[in-house]
């Protein structure tokens, strides 16, 4: 034979070359578009002292990075709260037994009243109306019935989505199961939601993610965190620059966590699945 | 006369108006096997799945040793542990490597020590020719050697009955052999076996009884030398005609 390389080889190559072409033919019109048009905008200097001033960055970065501390401990408390509040709201609405029916009922209702409002009035609502009764501290704090705001309205997302990992489950797995003498706690415990949680990491991760942005609404009701804190830099300059310092902070956080996540769900799936398709 | 294992006594079962069970009564000796045979859909895999309790039944007994199992509200976990099954598909937890597959319900149900179990279960791989797999998952084996890392989680909990339901019926016909040669394995050493099949050619050699369903109803019952050429009944012999025709047997 004269070639080295397989026929198949050669051709993969082949097509491998053309798509980098255009995907890099392609990318660089877009960019130039966007490099060369955009500063022809009548208002461009204007936009760009105000929303990319180097100065004011630098000014207002450690503030905001101060601030953020309290997002993520809004976020480390409410998180691990969510996911097993929603668990057990999923379970209860995934339960069987005929005597158990007013606690599905009231799942139901409870995940349709949460979905059904914008998170924000619940963060309203429960922010302002709860503490409005009169508690005395810690227990009238805007921080923590904002919090308990995000963990019911997150909860209910968040079981609908292990209810659907859940439901997901082939009906066999369950059969196999109690075919070997497990109780249905056992089944649900080592069967099932182990299934179920692997099947709905990515719309997980996709609330987490939500959640994690979502925490800055808290700041409406009060707790200086690092939306509020930006909108102090703002009024203090007169400059929008501190919003693009917290936006560049919060992808810092949410960029590196979905990375994360895609690189565990392919291990995992590498590691108990066969060949890949194609 | 051995022993009599298992015994069902008019048993009925229905989803909704359509009867699938009617009044099957049967009776199994300790140590036998005995096959169901029938057309898709005539009651075979319920059942089995009736035995197990995975299925509640309207009317008649299911006496395991002579205690009625199938009295309403009987805990049917401790059951379940002495009738082990296998289904046409597996039913692997995919999640779980074949030695978590196997060990979990020794472990958890049985509160056997993990270390114990393990041992346990690599003797039963070895056994089976299924070492190298222990740590394995599910869906990087064929089909054949799932369908013998299931039996092998079946046999985990040392049941005294295994009901084998269509074990074969989702193998390539090569991978057939090595299913059927564990259940002439698990024959020999005198595990009373209760399967549904469409091998005829396995269901003549290797069973005690053999069973025709059709509709639900036992329509024929008795030694496979009987059954197989003299069946009673005119729907049986229609049955077994067709089985003939096509070469199956």
């Amino acid at each position: 034979m004269a070639t080295t390389t397989s026929r198949r080889a050669a051709y993969e190559q082949a097509r491998k070359r053309r798509s980098i072409a255009v995907a890099t033919v392609s990318s660089l019109i877009v960019v130039t578009a966007i490099v060369l048009l955009v500063p022809q905008m009548p208002r461009w200097d204007r936009v760009r002292q105000s929303f990319f001033n180097g100065e004011r960055f630098r000014g207002s970065f450690p503030h905001l990075l101060r601030a953020f501390v309290l997002d993520v401990k809004i976020f480390a408390w409410s998180a691990p709260l969510i996911l097993i509040f929603a668990m057990l709201v999923a379970m209860a609405r995934n339960s069987r037994s005929s005597a158990l029916f007013p606690l599905r009922a009231f799942t139901i209702a409870y995940t349709d009243i949460m979905r059904g409002v914008p998170v924000i009035l619940w963060i309203y609502l429960i922010g302002f109306g709860v503490p409005g009764l009169g508690l005395d501290r810690p227990w009238n704090s805007p921080l923590l019935w904002g919090s308990v705001a995000l963990i019911l309205t997150y909860a209910s997302y968040v079981a609908e989505v292990f209810r659907a990992g859940i439901e997901s489950v082939h009906e066999s797995q369950r059969a196999a199961a109690r075919s070997l003498g497990l109780s249905n706690w056992q089944t649900m415990r080592f069967v099932v939601i182990p299934q179920a949680i692997r099947r709905v990491v990515p719309p997980l991760m996709n609330d987490l993610v939500s959640l994690q942005k979502d925490v800055a609404l808290v700041s409406l009701i009060g707790p200086i965190e690092i939306l509020r804190q930006a909108g102090i830099d703002k009024s203090k300059f007169a400059n929008f620059t501190p919003f693009i310092g917290a936006a560049v902070i919060f992808l810092c956080i949410t960029i590196p966590l979905t990375r994360t996540t895609d690189y565990l769900m392919e291990r995992e799936r590498r590691r108990t699945t066969g060949t890949k398709v194609r | 006369m051995s022993n009599i294992k298992l015994s069902l006594r008019r048993l009925s079962k229905s989803y909704g108006h359509h009867i699938v069970l009617h009044n099957v009564s049967l009776d199994i000796a300790e140590g036998s096997v005995v096959t169901l045979i029938g057309p898709s859909g005539s009651g075979k895999s319920t059942l089995l799945r009736c035995i197990n309790l995975l299925e509640p039944i309207e009317d008649g007994e299911i006496f395991l040793d002579d205690v009625d199992i199938s009295v309403p509200g009987f805990d049917a976990n401790p059951v379940r542990r002495r009738i082990g099954m296998v289904f046409q598909n597996f039913n692997l937890f995919p999640h779980m490597s074949v030695m978590e597959n196997i060990i979990l319900s020794p472990t958890r149900t049985l509160g056997i020590n993990k270390a114990v179990a393990r041992a346990k279960a690599m003797e039963l791989l070895e056994r089976f020719g299924l070492a190298d797999k222990a740590n394995s998952y599910p869906d990087q084996l064929s089909g054949g050697q799932q369908q013998r890392v299931a039996i092998v989680r079946a046999l985990a909990i040392e049941p005294e009955v295994l009901l084998l339901d269509e074990i074969t019926s989702s193998l390539d016909p090569e991978l057939v052999g090595e299913v059927l040669d564990v259940v002439r394995e698990l024959k020999a050493s005198g595990m009373t076996l209760i399967l549904a099949t469409h091998e005829m050619g396995f269901a003549r050699d290797t069973s005690d009884v053999v069973c025709v369903l059709d509709g639900g109803y036992i329509i024929e019952q008795g030694p496979p030398s009987q059954v197989f050429t003299a069946p009673q009944s005119e729907r049986a012999q229609q049955f077994l005609q067709s089985i003939i025709n096509s070469g199956r047997l």
